[in-house]
């Protein structure tokens, strides 16, 4: 695998990640799934998840580059992964009715 | 005495910002810059867009050349005034050290000679005081470019680069440290931002662009903020530790005799003589050195490329030849073996690095960023410019927040911030845009090239500042100032611009540039034309919220304007 | 800080902290002399600290170079949280004291200590 595949595959870790970590966060749980409830159960499992998912990124990125580089790469990616799950739901934000968070 | 710190925390950032946030905008957008300042330079200089290529011969490129490198004029001025008494005549100097790199980003082989300087220097702190010449060889043919070439001034290291560290205010390094100071005000202020905030998690994905707008740009500068905090804290300190020697001197001044014992003693532990020998040696084949180094590298595991060659004590039988790896894929510097210059043989190699010089060596790493990794480096672009983007949605914040109130009372100050926010924000842009325009449109045969268009930077610049403090008189103006619209549709003229000067006077467009791989010029006209097209974006929506604005409320102008 | 609270007439030193409900007002000399405390105490905090640090550090067996590096890792973070502290103390006086003496305090340790060959 080339490591601009695995780079890719990265940021698409670092994405689910945060996605998982977002739906932590009532506000945006009721964005996406609406009037399902949100319980103890199902933040511990978006935690795991969203650490699960970040931590696969990490080591994505190790398999591209030497390790000295691969944790600057990381950090980096996971802002650019948070920047595109915060857009999502802003997005998403404009359409539904007003949930304030 | 939580609530008390929190408060205290919150006036920090927000004075600390303001007063230096117009210096850290163009630390960071110059900086951003500096992350592609030999690609910049590439673009600027039209005769150095060649690919690169290996590290040539020393023997039969390099060393045929040294002879005929004269001392640089500026820099034989710059050395007169440290030295006591006057310099010998410029012919006279003796050539001391050579220092000759090329790599993947420097496709043009730079090569510095620094003449020894008999005269004492002035500052008791130096030993010596040098004088430089410089030359460029193409390492495709061997032969040196033309010497005037070497006084085209590469807008990235030669302006953009130091612009970033020091603000070109050289007068007792005063940029030095106002840059220094607002390093430490960024981590102030990072700090000083999350202690502010009871539930920094929940900002992280925070962006409500519809509520009202003093809310939404609050949450744009939390979540730039957030989402750039490691690297903006780390890129800081790594660039406040390469100049640490000038900012935090104690050690040296407060304990010179020990200072100055240890830096010999660590220096006869190389084993390479600091001062030459006075008698004359024969230069060994440079060539053998190389091919010597990078075997050694290539046992040791790290097969590697030469990133740069010096001679240390030239044409002396104390030289020695310095040759450090090209360094493409990894963050921290480099490993340099010596040998000694008369017979080739290997005099000293760097120690594996200690845990403190690995964590030196890293810090540099990241903020010198020598690697070869397009991915990574884009990334650091970015996040720079997620750190102007911080800074400016604090202006627009701090502004928007307090117009009214000062408009009702009378009192100038959110408009006068306002107006030096305008010019720090797209008043920064048009300078630099009309910048690289001057560079592409003004011929390379008029005197003082380059002293033109470091005029047109500053001028431009001021004038921006001039407009913007025009366009913020009159209390009724509540809204946004109308410099903002006007400067940014200026900047998506003068990029686009730019960006068709590059085509009309060197033939190249973005297109055939990006068909013959040759993406450091590709790269720059790339960001150019996404340039113009984000500004006119935003100049259009910034003139429909004016428009519908001013047809919203018609009876509120009705005020008569005071200064 | 609470003591050098005054009555503004000006708003442009007033700092609206609408979360807590406070209305926290300084008069504009009084701030400047509180961050005159922090940057400039804080920097001669730090310019005595890396000294001190650099001396301990080589008497502890680093090399003098590598000691001056990590003194001037360190720092960096010691500078930082001078600049912070200093909002801290009651008075301004205090953070003055605190830091400026400080910083001497560790400067002329490192100075007499560096050259005390006992």
């Amino acid at each position: 695998m080339s490591d601009g595949m695995l780079h890719i595959l990265a940021l698409a870790a670092a994405i689910a990640g945060m996605a998982a970590f977002a739906f932590m966060i009532d506000a945006h749980w009721r964005q996406v799934f609406g009037s399902r409830k949100q319980t103890a159960l199902v933040r511990m499992v978006a935690k795991l998840c969203g650490a699960g998912f970040l931590a696969l990124s990490f080591v994505l990125c190790t398999l591209a580059d030497p390790v000295t580089m691969a944790i600057l790469v990381w950090p980096m990616l996971l802002g650019v992964a948070a920047a595109i799950v915060a857009a999502f739901f802003t997005s998403r934000h404009g359409i539904d009715r007003r949930v304030d968070g | 005495m939580r609530e008390t710190f929190r408060l205290s925390m919150a006036y920090l950032h927000t004075w600390l910002g303001l007063m230096l946030g117009f210096v850290l905008m163009a630390v960071f957008f110059f900086g951003s810059l500096s992350v592609f300042d030999r690609e910049i330079d590439r673009w600027s200089v039209p005769e150095t867009r060649v690919q690169a290529g290996a590290f040539p011969s020393f023997d039969r490129s390099v060393k045929p050349i040294i002879a005929a490198v004269k001392p640089d004029p500026e820099s034989v001025e710059h050395a007169q005034a440290e030295v006591i008494g006057a310099l010998p005549p410029p012919s006279a100097l003796k050539a001391g050290d050579i220092g000759v790199y090329t790599n993947h980003r420097d496709p043009v082989l730079r090569m510095y000679v620094a003449f020894d300087v008999p005269n004492k220097p002035r500052d008791a702190n130096l030993d010596h005081v040098h004088v430089y010449g410089f030359a460029s060889v193409d390492p495709q043919t061997g032969k040196r470019l033309p010497d005037n070439l070497q006084e085209r001034l590469q807008l990235g290291t030669g302006f953009f680069f130091p612009l970033h560290f020091m603000l070109h205010l050289e007068w007792m390094d005063l940029g030095y440290w106002i840059v220094g100071l607002a390093g430490m005000v960024i981590l102030a202020a990072l700090v000083s931002g999350v202690v502010m905030h009871r539930k920094i998690f929940r900002e992280l994905f925070t962006f409500r662009p519809e509520k009202a707008r003093l809310r939404s740009t609050l949450d744009l500068h939390n979540m730039t903020g957030v989402l750039a905090l490691p690297f903006l804290f780390v890129i800081t300190l790594s660039g406040l530790l390469i100049f640490a020697g000038l900012y935090l001197p104690s050690p040296t001044t407060l304990m010179r005799p020990l200072a100055k014992a240890q830096e010999l003693v660590e220096a006869a532990g190389t084993g390479l003589p600091i001062e030459p020998s006075g008698r004359p040696g024969q230069l060994a084949s440079v060539d053998a050195m190389m091919a010597n180094a990078k075997a050694r590298w290539a046992a040791k595991g790290v097969p590697g490329e030469i990133g740069s060659v010096s001679v240390i004590h030239y044409g002396d039988a104390d030289a020695y030849v310095s040759i450090a790896r090209d360094n493409v894929d990894r963050v921290a510097t480099s490993e340099t073996l010596h040998f000694k210059g008369t017979t080739g043989a290997l005099l000293y190699e760097d120690p594996p690095a200690s845990g403190i010089r690995a964590t030196e060596g890293f810090l540099y790493g990241l903020h010198f960023q020598h690697f070869r990794h397009w991915p990574l480096r884009w990334l650091l672009f970015l996040g720079g410019l997620s750190g102007c983007a911080c800074i400016a949605t604090g202006f627009l914040f701090f502004v928007e927040k307090r117009k009214k109130k000062h408009a009702a009372a009378g009192v100038p100050g959110a408009r006068i911030a306002e107006a030096l926010a305008v010019a720090s924000v797209t008043g920064m842009l048009l300078a630099t845009g009309a910048m690289m325009l001057t560079n592409r449109l003004l011929p390379v045969n008029v005197p003082g090239h380059a002293g033109w268009q470091e005029t047109v930077f500053w001028l431009t610049w001021l004038a921006t500042l001039v407009h913007a403090g025009w366009r913020s008189r009159g209390t009724n103006n509540v809204g946004l100032s109308p410099a903002w619209g006007e400067q940014t549709s200026l900047v998506a003229l003068l990029a686009a611009g730019a960006a068709l000067a590059n085509w009309i006077t060197t033939g190249d467009t973005l297109l055939q540039t990006v068909a013959r791989n040759y993406w450091p010029v590709a790269g720059v006209d790339a960001i150019l034309i996404v340039t113009a097209v984000a500004a006119s974006y935003v100049a259009i929506r910034l003139r429909s919220r004016r428009e519908s604005a001013a047809k919203a409320a018609p009876t509120k102008m009705a005020r008569p304007a005071h200064v | 800080m609470r003591s050098e609270y005054r009555e503004n007439r000006s708003c442009m030193t007033r700092n609206d902290v609408s979360h807590a409900g406070h209305r926290v007002i300084i008069g504009p000399l009084s701030a400047m002399n509180r961050f005159a405390a922090a940057i400039i105490g804080g920097y001669l905090f730090a310019y005595g600290f890396t000294a001190l640090a650099t001396l301990a550090g080589f008497r502890v067996g680093l090399p003098y170079s590598e000691a001056q590096v990590l003194a001037w890792m360190l720092g960096a973070f010691v500078y930082l949280g001078a600049i912070l502290w200093g909002f801290v103390p009651r008075s301004t006086m205090q953070a003055w004291l605190g830091l400026a003496g400080g910083g001497a305090a560790m400067g002329a340790a490192a100075f007499v200590l560096s050259r005390w060959t006992a």
